[in-house]
């Protein structure tokens, strides 16, 4: 993986600045900004956002818009520079020689026009090539990027492909062509875990098959340390670390690289033992930045008098390992350490001690498949029903956390509805406080509402834009009353005060706030009502991880202060691990396994389980992961496999001794572990326990 | 690890902001308000050009008696029909009465005043109250629609479907023949057209709002349907609604104008911009266009003046969003 | 243009004639009709038809072109238009002819006699007429087209006019030229009702419901071609019955076209300029904006002919505050009349008494005209209980321009009177739909030749007390009903004039109406065409027209 290559490089930015113009006037977006990529290397460029990464891709491929433009520098692709080239030609490299791979694929897709006809046009446009042979190149194409069926897809529309397959269509026809350069805009942030490894997998496949230099953005650590032969580190516009992945990860030197490695959950740590460690502050926008300091000094840890005095320069701590800090060599030399300072478990309670708060049982929630056949409009239908949550039974203790785990779709979301009483529950028990949660929320009373509140996913919804933080975080401390009416601002400040911000913000709008800042603002309201159980729905997901370590820090210390029990909904299972007492792992509306966090992160996994613990990103490049590869979609709820939910993936299946027959046939039965671990598996606790590393080859079965 | 986080804490100096106009709306004020609006609007020459114009009709409306020596109902019956001269700067109609007091006073029924009897008016004009009514009825109607969903949605929705069926001109006749002309029913009959377009555009925006976390977050507080509607959903609506209530104003003149042209507008002797064109008309085969010249070209400038202020600050906001 | 009204002259003479020689009251319309037609003296006898030519002048040949809606016509008895008759009217005719003075003639009857009861009409027959069949018109003819117009299954608005004193058992046929009418009660308008624009005689031997098929009339043209929609051209016939000036039979014209241009005004101004027609049947158009539009044009004739017609203030008189005389009296007198008609109708028509009798009605008797008087206005509204002024509502239907602005004017003149007029616009189907209901309004009252025709219509209630159906303002009046009664049983036009004097008085003094002007019909066509006259009905008569080389 470290092998760099020798050679012209393929792609040289150098010193290149990038300028945009707006209200305030002239903004370096970017700025003396270096780096190279050769054939068959891939680059990584790393940043939180706001720090210019899709800014530099926009300018390889000349789309900078108008009012962007390139006041220094140079861009030279294969040697021909780049910077100042007339649209018409730089039409023509875009087209030929280097594609780009966007964040959404759906955007990327026309929904009116058939997947093969939108393949096929890309070599009939550049290249005098019959239809019937543009054809058949781009089913071999899609079949090189693992797509089943693709004789099929190619007849398709976009909206009738998973996002997974969606993506590889993007990539498939970013690759028809057999592009020089290949630029990857976060091709995998919109993506399941178990998607992502696949199509991360297929990048570094197609890299070697090719030869093809490839720049991939990314705000994933975990991705860079996956596919990067070298890295960039981007802060506000400028490089600040560059040097091969392995260098980097192993001997992180510019505070903002390790800021950035330190404040990811490392999957084998918990909350027990290890502390996130959050970069403080903010990007500074680019209007705002500074030109004579170090730009980064304004969060830096190590930050002297000196570093606010000018720019630093790049220096070259290793070979091939440039850091741009004044006190780079300091760093390196001392090994200011990187590593996290391990804390002493605490002492647990005894299991029996903790009081249950919520338990569920036998859960069911159903949505009617809405039908606009006529049959149906006259009851001659049969109602459908999507069963998104299929029997579920779980526990929640009092102060402690319930992780929730799986793919999009698997219900985890539902459940959660379920129990709040946004969807009505369609079968099973849920008590809550000797409450039956078997009203929807309009019909509740006024207790169980006030006691069971929500953090939301998206920082930039979770907040109404229209009115202030004050407003918005008094407003339930006036509906459950909680404090007399003239304490009332007095308890919003002391809410703020206790998720770390202050009166300052009471009166200012969301859009004034920063997504850190925000999310903390959604779990100041949710804490306003003083609930005795958090729901968290994926509260730190689309949050950059400088900023979720200080959220997730937050929820703890909160948890800890008020003792308060959190169901915590993530699909990244670094931070589950990391944030959870008990964890349940779904699957198509099941619980395929549950138990205490250290049972489910350690073997004997389900193989659900174990597939998506090979997925996750782990950043270190020499991580030793599993190689399990989880091909398809998840089936639809609406008909659910028979038998065991994940036969149709499971790549362990062919393992059992029938061959795996008894799984499309049966449910599978609940094993106990010990300590309150369960299995929901055909295979016998031995057979789990004993289970030998895959191979390969077996990655592909199931459809 | 106490350090660390102590060192995440916000300085409370830093005040993020991603743009002018936040800063402006921390300062409160109306006229702050109103200010940035005005700077919003300057920025954008489509916006500047139709501010222009539609500030040009609010001005003379609003100053009309200071603008005239006449009243638009005098009649200066020895001079009928004349074109532009000292006297009567536009001209006189077909009755004698100044045509330029006239078209002064038709842009107050339109923008600053609504005539509710012979005696009693209320501020705000005929094509500005229709809108209102409009806006006021279609939200709500949008709201549960959007909000709600269900069988209200689709009895909701297939009225609106019936309403848009029907040719508007038609519906507009038949509203003010069963109604009798007067502002008020013109008011009546313009809210009631414009409603399903209101009602449409706010569904769709409560659509996509409703979706969002705060909303969910207000009904897992257990709030009221009518508090997320109003309170929660509605004021983030607004910027397109007040945008496409701008183009209402314009279309509510274009159907004044009609209607008045028709002969069911604002019954005479109301200078009514329409009913002013359809009387003119009369004498341009005889060479007198002026009449209905300075009303069609009234109506022109004011709803074009309208439309490209919409068109602007929608650019504008888009381009900021 | 046919000139100015001089009925006092008129009357003079006629009343002369009337207490001479000639016998009795047959001869009253006669007597009359010399007394207009001064050029033709000699045509007493009844020998020609009074004629409007000018002799030694004529020249015969050519055709005229006259832009018209073309509608589908089967049945002459069932048209329901002016606009339709003025094309079969040139091939078939009345049996009698109201001139532009309102005075009635015979055409194919050659005299009538009334009963000094007024219940039995003798109808003479002209004799030697021929259908352009070559049948001959007898009484026949007269007593079959009668029996359609009696006829239920026809339909023909005849019915109304004359069911109430005909049935089909009434009409006897007493000759070969004789028709004797035995009605149920008295009525002096029968000659006028015989005039109504579906009375067209039809040929009792061959018309069998479509009268396109069998096109069989006395008039001097016959059917060459009739496309609905489209045009219609009639050619000369050679044995027409009138004689030309130069003692041929008429018709000058060698034929006559009307040809479909739409029902919008501004394209038939055009042909009429361009000289692609030489006149326009104005019956369907907006006579004002024609007038307007050609008067200064050089090439075209526009002459215009004062009318019965007005646009009535009408007045409930059971309804407050309309009950109480002053207040109508005060309204009345905010009626600047020359205003009104100047900027309402550009002048075009004479100014009313309030009195729905017009200056050209027969019976006319001569009544001040009251001024404009917003003073005394409000002084009569302070004696009825309004010393603050009154606010009324005034409803107009709004398709009616001229009535808009009278509407307009009165509001603004009526301002000074402390009296606030507030105009509630509507479509004018709308307003017919409450015309008799609404306390003020303004209503179009057509054309009628007899001033007791119209006041026998509006102004009287029936035995029972009740306003007549057509009473809008439901306002009667036990003297002004006398005297009427009275009226309607003298066929002398003297002594009718004398009860009229008293009539005009009363509904002047405490009436339920505003009459500020009467209306004037145009005529227009090319300076070539001659003869072609207007007629306050809008009929148009081809049969001496002729064309200037």
């Amino acid at each position: 993986m470290n092998d760099t290559q020798s050679g012209p490089p393929l792609l040289e930015v150098k010193d290149l600045s990038i300028a945009y113009k707006t209200r305030k006037g002239r903004v370096l977006a970017v700025e003396g900004l270096n780096f190279q990529v050769s054939s068959g290397e891939t680059l990584g460029l790393v940043g939180e956002s706001g720090c210019g990464k899709s800014t530099v891709a926009f300018a390889i491929v000349g789309f900078l818009g108008q009012n962007g433009r390139i006041p220094k520098g140079h861009i030279y692709f294969d040697g021909d520079e780049i910077v100042g080239k007339p649209q018409r030609e730089l039409n023509k490299i875009r087209g030929d020689r280097i594609s780009v791979v966007y964040q959404d694929p759906m955007a990327a897709l026309n929904p009116v026009v058939p997947v093969g006809k939108q393949l096929a046009e890309v070599l009939t446009a550049h290249r005098s090539i019959s239809n019937h042979e543009a054809w058949d190149r781009c089913v071999q194409m899609l079949k090189k990027v693992h797509m089943p069926d693709a004789e099929q897809v190619m007849s398709r529309y976009s909206f009738q492909l998973s996002g997974g397959q969606q993506q590889r269509v993007v990539i498939a026809m970013a690759m028809l062509n057999s592009p020089a350069l290949l630029i990857m805009d976060e091709p995998t942030t919109a993506l399941d875990v178990t998607v992502e490894a696949a199509v991360l997998d297929l990048v570094e496949e197609l890299k070697e098959e090719y030869n093809t230099g490839i720049l991939f953005i990314t705000h994933n650590l975990g991705v860079v340390a996956r596919v990067s032969d070298k890295m960039c580190v981007m802060y506000a516009g400028i490089g600040v670390e560059q040097g091969s992945a392995h260098d980097i990860f192993k001997n992180p030197v510019h505070p903002y690289t390790q800021g950035l490695i330190r404040c990811v959950p490392k999957l084998g740590r918990n909350k027990e033992d290890s502390v996130l460690y959050p970069i403080p502050g903010r990007v500074p926008d680019p209007a705002e930045r500074e030109n004579e300091i170090c730009i980064f000094s304004e969060r830096c840890d190590y930050a002297q008098p000196e570093c606010r005095q000018g720019r630093p320069k790049y220096a070259e701590i290793e070979p091939a390992h440039t850091v741009r800090c004044f006190r780079a060599r300091d760093i390196y030399k001392n090994r200011v350490s990187h590593e996290e300072i391990k804390k002493k478990p605490e002492l647990k309670d005894e299991e029996e001690q903790v009081e249950k708060l919520l338990n569920v049982e036998n859960l069911k929630v159903y949505y009617e498949q809405e039908s606009k056949s006529l049959a149906s409009f006259f009851g001659m239908e049969k109602k459908q029903f999507v069963k998104a949550v299929d029997d579920i039974s779980v526990n929640v203790r009092k102060g402690r956390t319930l992780g929730v785990v799986g793919e999009s779709g698997c219900g985890k979301s539902t459940m959660v509805k379920g129990l709040i009483g946004l969807e009505e529950i369609t079968d099973g028990q849920a008590r809550f406080l000797n409450f039956d949660l078997d009203k929807p929320i309009t019909k509740r009373e006024r207790t169980v509402i006030q006691e069971m509140q929500m953090v939301f996913q998206n920082p930039d919804a979770t907040l109404n834009p229209s009115y202030t933080i004050g407003q918005q975080i008094a407003r339930p401390i006036k509906l459950f009353k909680t404090v007399p009416k003239k304490q009332i601002r007095d308890e919003v400040v002391r809410l703020l005060e206790s998720v770390r911000l202050n009166e300052t913000y009471f009166d200012r709008y969301p859009r004034q706030l920063s997504g850190g800042e925000k999310q903390r603002v959604g779990i100041a309201r949710a804490l306003a009502s003083r609930p005795d159980l958090v729901i968290c729905d994926e509260p730190v997901s689309a949050l950059d991880v400088s900023v979720q370590a200080a959220v997730l820090n937050l929820l703890l210390e909160i948890q800890k202060r008020f003792s308060t029990s959190l169901i915590f909904i993530a699909h990244d299972l670094s931070v589950v691990r990391f944030f959870s007492d008990d964890v349940v792992i779904m699957y198509l509306g099941q619980i395929m396994e549950m138990g205490p966090v250290e049972a489910i992160y350690d073997p004997p996994y389900h193989p659900y389980t174990e597939a998506l613990l090979s997925a996750v990103p782990i950043p270190d490049p020499d991580a030793d992961q599993g190689h399990i590869r989880l091909s398809g979609n998840v089936p639809s709820a609406l008909n659910p496999p028979e038998g065991c939910r994940f036969h149709t993936r499971c790549p362990r299946r062919h393992q059992l001794p029938d061959g795996g027959e008894i799984c499309a046939r049966e449910r599978p039965p609940r094993r106990q572990l010990e300590n309150g671990h369960f299995i929901q598996c055909h295979f016998s606790e031995e057979a789990l326990r004993n289970m030998e590393e895959l191979t390969e080859a077996h990655t592909a079965v199931g459809a | 690890m106490t350090e660390q986080q102590t060192a995440e804490e916000m300085r409370p100096e830093t005040i993020p902001d991603q743009g002018e106009g936040s800063v402006l709306e921390s300062q409160k004020g109306f006229w702050r308000k109103i200010k940035s609006a005005v700077q919003i609007i300057l920025t954008s020459k489509t916006a500047t050009v139709g501010f222009l114009l539609v500030f040009f009709w609010v001005g003379v409306a609003v100053l009309a008696p200071a603008l005239t020596p006449y009243t638009p109902t005098e009649q200066d019956w020895m001079h009928p029909n004349e074109g532009p001269s000292a006297k009567h700067i536009l001209g006189t109609d077909e009755l004698g009465r100044d045509l330029w007091t006239r078209i002064i006073y038709g842009a107050r029924v339109v923008l600053v005043y609504l005539p509710v009897s012979e005696h009693v008016t209320i501020p705000g004009g005929t094509a500005i109250w229709s809108v209102f009514v409009a806006l006021v009825v279609g939200s709500i109607l949008g709201l549960i629609s959007g909000y709600i969903g269900g069988w209200p949605d689709e009895i909701i929705m297939r009225l609106l479907d019936a309403m848009i069926s029907i040719p508007v001109l038609l519906l507009y006749l038949l509203i003010v023949a069963a109604l009798g002309a007067s502002a008020v029913n013109v008011v009546i009959a313009l809210a009631i057209m414009g409603i399903p377009g209101i009602a449409r555009l706010v569904r769709s925006l409560t659509l996509d709002i409703r979706t969002r976390d705060y909303i969910k977050a207000a009904e897992t507080r257990g709030e009221s349907k009518l508090h997320i509607m109003f309170v929660e959903i509605m004021p983030n609506a607004k910027g397109p609604v007040i945008i496409d209530a701008m183009l209402r104003v314009g279309y509510a003149i274009f159907a004044m104008g009609t209607l008045g042209f028709l002969g069911m507008g604002i019954p005479p002797p109301s200078p009514d911009w329409g009913s002013m064109v359809a009387k003119g008309r009369e004498f341009i085969l005889q060479g007198h266009p002026w009449a209905s010249l300075w009303p069609a070209l009234a109506i022109a400038t004011l709803v074009v003046g309208l439309n490209l202020m919409a068109d602007g600050l929608r650019e504008e906001m888009t381009r900021y969003q | 243009m046919s000139q100015k009204h001089m009925h006092p002259g008129v009357f003079d003479l006629k009343s002369q004639l009337d207490t001479g020689k000639i016998s009795r009251r047959e001869f009253i319309r006669y007597a009359a009709l010399l007394g207009v037609s001064v050029t033709a003296a000699s045509q007493m006898a009844g020998l020609t038809w009074p004629g409007r030519a000018f002799a030694g002048s004529v020249k015969r040949g050519g055709s005229v072109k006259v832009s018209a809606p073309i509608e589908r016509v089967t049945h002459p008895s069932q048209i329901s238009w002016i606009a339709p008759s003025n094309q079969i009217r040139q091939v078939a005719e009345y049996l009698t002819y109201t001139d532009a003075d309102n005075v009635t003639h015979p055409y194919l009857l050659k005299n009538w006699e009334a009963s000094d009861d007024l219940l039995t009409w003798t109808l003479n027959l002209r004799q030697g007429v021929l259908f352009n069949n070559g049948d001959e018109f007898t009484s026949d003819d007269v007593v079959f087209t009668m029996n359609q117009w009696l006829d239920k299954d026809v339909g023909s608005s005849m019915l109304g006019l004359m069911k109430s004193y005909l049935d089909p058992t009434d009409i006897e046929k007493v000759g070969k030229y004789q028709v004797k009418l035995h009605l149920k009660r008295a009525e002096i308008a029968i000659p006028e009702h015989l005039f109504h624009y579906p009375a067209l005689v039809m040929n009792s031997r061959t018309f069998e419901g479509d009268f396109i098929k069998q096109p069989h009339g006395t008039g001097p043209f016959t059917v060459e071609m009739f496309r609905e929609g489209e045009r219609c051209v009639l050619k000369a016939r050679k044995d027409y019955w009138k004689k030309g000036v130069d003692g041929k039979s008429l018709p000058y014209l060698d034929s006559v076209q009307f040809i479909n241009l739409g029902t919008e005004l501004a394209p038939q101004i055009a042909a009429l300029q361009s000289g692609d027609v030489d006149s326009m049947d104005m019956s369907d158009l907006p006579g004002p904006q024609a007038f307007k539009a050609l008067k200064d044009n050089p090439e075209v004739k526009v002459m215009g002919i004062p009318t019965n017609s007005a646009r009535v203030l009408r007045m409930r008189v059971d309804v407050k505050p309309w009950d109480d005389n002053r207040v109508r009296q005060a309204i009345k007198l905010c009626q600047h009349r020359e205003k009104i008609l100047g900027l309402a109708y550009y002048g075009e028509g004479l100014i009313g008494q309030d009195v729905h009798v017009s200056p050209m009605h027969p019976e006319y008797c001569e009544i001040d005209t009251p001024k404009y008087d917003p003073e005394r206005a409000r002084q009569l509204l302070k004696e009825a209980g309004y010393p603050d002024g009154l606010e009324v509502d005034l409803n107009v239907g709004s398709g009616w321009n001229e009535i808009v602005r009278y509407a307009e004017i009165l509001k603004e003149d009526a301002k000074p009177a402390g009296l606030t007029v507030n105009i509630k616009t509507m479509p004018n189907s709308q307003y017919w739909e409450k015309w008799t209901e609404v306390g003020l309004g303004v209503t179009v009252w057509a054309h009628r030749p007899l001033g007791t025709m119209v006041l026998n219509l509006a102004y009287i209630a029936d035995d029972e007390g009740k306003p007549v159906p057509w009473n809008e303002t439901n306002w009667s009046d036990k003297e002004f009903g006398e005297l009427l009664e009275q009226a309607n049983g003298t066929l002398d036009i003297e002594k009718r004039r004398q009860i009229f004097c008293k009539l005009e008085k009363i509904q002047q003094d405490r009436g339920s109406i505003g009459i500020p002007f009467w209306i004037n019909q145009w005529m227009i066509c090319r300076k070539r065409v001659e003869n072609l006259n207007a007629h306050p009905t809008m009929y148009m008569y081809f049969d001496d027209v002729w064309l200037k080389s």
